[in-house]
């Protein structure tokens, strides 16, 4: 019991708890890239632009091939480097953890971009043509169809793959504590090796993120029944 | 970037390719095991609900977290009680680092493969069982003849998609010191302050690995669509 009182008291659970507020903001701000990404990737399928097309392709090949490891460490470096060089001409001096900062939000907004991205060329696939003709031959504008037709399917069809994105994209979150973000799982990581006390730290990290999956499944409960109009036009 | 310490990289990470292999193949097979047993004891109220509680744990938190929760935990653990200690086999197998992450690996793919076991068997109509059922075949042939089949086609995409994430998950072994792909890539870039040549031979090295199980799947699963041609062709 000692442990735990030790551990509470001894400011390490609020650590933690500050520590989780900042793997949910890395979290929205990798969603939030995520989600532009694969807006402009899908906008370029609906009007065939060729090269962003095959942009696309590469990009989530790589993306989804590779571990997200290797996309972190890759960001990171690629981003120290730049801020080195800017360093050296423009004598512009950036705080290197607002660079991994930066690097890290990217680098897990490019990854869950790239899942994104196929989720909604997939459901794109799902959309009948017939009704772009249709909505064509009623002479509606293209961003009209866009906004009318397309965009109210397309959540339908993509709700539950965007929400399991969402899901993995806090798990991934854990990841960029490697390049040294001080977010839950660095926290807790530091507590063991400074405690020795695995099972404690661990387990209280293991609450909290199941408690951001509960939360986050609420939430989404929540907005499928406000929404419950839209998600019934795939069925 | 230079070609020699490229040509050098792609030498240098070959030999982590085996330990990579292993990481997926031992933990995706023990993963299976582990997933249809889950759904052989659904029917089991009180043992399904531990193994829910599991499902909701290894799926609820990051990998990253499981793995060292489990490298630490039973790790003291195993250090503090000293049972395996008396073996000399398990002894030698539990002070590496690579059977702890072997463990984690397989306890999280079983509980993401429940769910897709689970979601293959009930695509399957009730009706089917019982008519087997009713024309005196034994539960064992049903299983054998009408079950399997047909469950095992349904949640081959999905089971190729969990592989693929497996073998992205297996990088992360290299954090708790397995030498795997990801873990000579960061030895080759210790060693040589340069990080791109041997990211860009790991990255084609995963590519290659995820691009060989698509294509393994895809052949399985036109192995496995057979009685999908024979039932047309009798009907």
């Amino acid at each position: 019991m000692n442990i735990i009182t030790d551990f509470l008291l001894g400011g390490w659970a609020k650590q933690l708890l500050f520590a989780s507020v900042l793997t949910i903001l890395l979290a929205v701000i990798a969603y939030i890239i995520g989600f532009i990404v694969a807006f402009i990737f899908t906008i370029a399928k609906l009007f065939n632009f060729r090269i962003v097309n095959f942009i696309c392709n590469i990009y989530t090949t790589i993306f989804r091939g590779i571990p997200e490891l290797l996309v972190i460490f890759f960001l990171f470096y690629a981003f120290s480097d730049i801020s080195r060089e800017a360093n050296a001409i423009f004598s512009v001096n950036i705080d290197s953890s607002i660079i991994s900062f930066i690097a890290a939000a990217i680098a897990l907004g490019l990854i869950s971009g790239s899942y994104l991205t196929e989720v909604f060329k997939g459901g794109l696939s799902a959309i009948n043509s017939g009704q772009i003709d249709a909505a064509k031959a009623l002479a509606m504008s293209e961003l009209t169809i866009v906004f009318r037709i397309i965009f109210p399917q397309l959540i339908s069809y993509t709700w539950h793959p965007v929400i399991n994105i969402w899901l993995s994209t806090i798990k991934d979150t854990s990841l960029v504590a490697v390049i040294g973000i001080s977010e839950l799982m660095f926290k807790s990581n530091l507590g063991v090796t400074t405690t020795g006390q695995p099972f404690v730290f661990y387990g209280f990290a293991t609450i909290l993120y199941l408690s951001m999956m509960v939360l986050s499944n609420l939430g989404f409960k929540r907005l499928s029944y406000k929404y419950n109009y839209l998600l019934k036009i795939s069925r | 970037m230079s070609f020699n310490l490229l040509l050098q990289s792609f030498i240098g990470i070959v030999k982590g390719i085996p330990a990579t292999l292993a990481l997926v193949s031992i933990s995706g097979l023990v993963g299976i095991i582990i997933a249809i047993l889950i759904n052989v004891y659904r029917k089991h109220k009180s043992i399904n609900a531990v193994l829910q509680v599991y499902v909701m744990l290894f799926t609820g938190t990051p990998l990253f977290l499981q793995l060292f929760f489990i490298y630490y935990g039973l790790g003291n653990l195993v250090s503090s009680t000293n049972i395996l200690q008396k073996h000399w086999l398990l002894a030698e197998l539990f002070r590496t680092s690579f059977i702890y992450a072997l463990i984690a690996m397989a306890l999280n793919t079983g509980a993401y493969g429940s769910g897709i076991i689970k979601a293959a068997i009930s695509a399957i109509p009730e009706g089917q069982i019982e008519a087997a059922r009713a024309l005196g075949l034994s539960r064992w042939q049903t299983f054998r003849r009408i079950l399997f089949p047909q469950a095992f086609y349904y949640a081959l995409p999905s089971y190729s998609n969990e592989l693929i994430l497996l073998v992205k998950a297996s990088s992360l072994a290299s954090v708790i010191t397995v030498m795997d792909i990801t873990g000579y890539m960061q030895q080759i870039f210790s060693a040589t302050y340069s990080f791109y040549e041997p990211f860009i031979a790991a990255a084609i090295y995963y590519l290659a690995i995820n691009y060989s199980i698509i294509l393994l799947v895809k052949k399985l699963s036109k192995k496995a669509s057979l009685w999908l041609k024979q039932s047309s062709m009798t009907a």
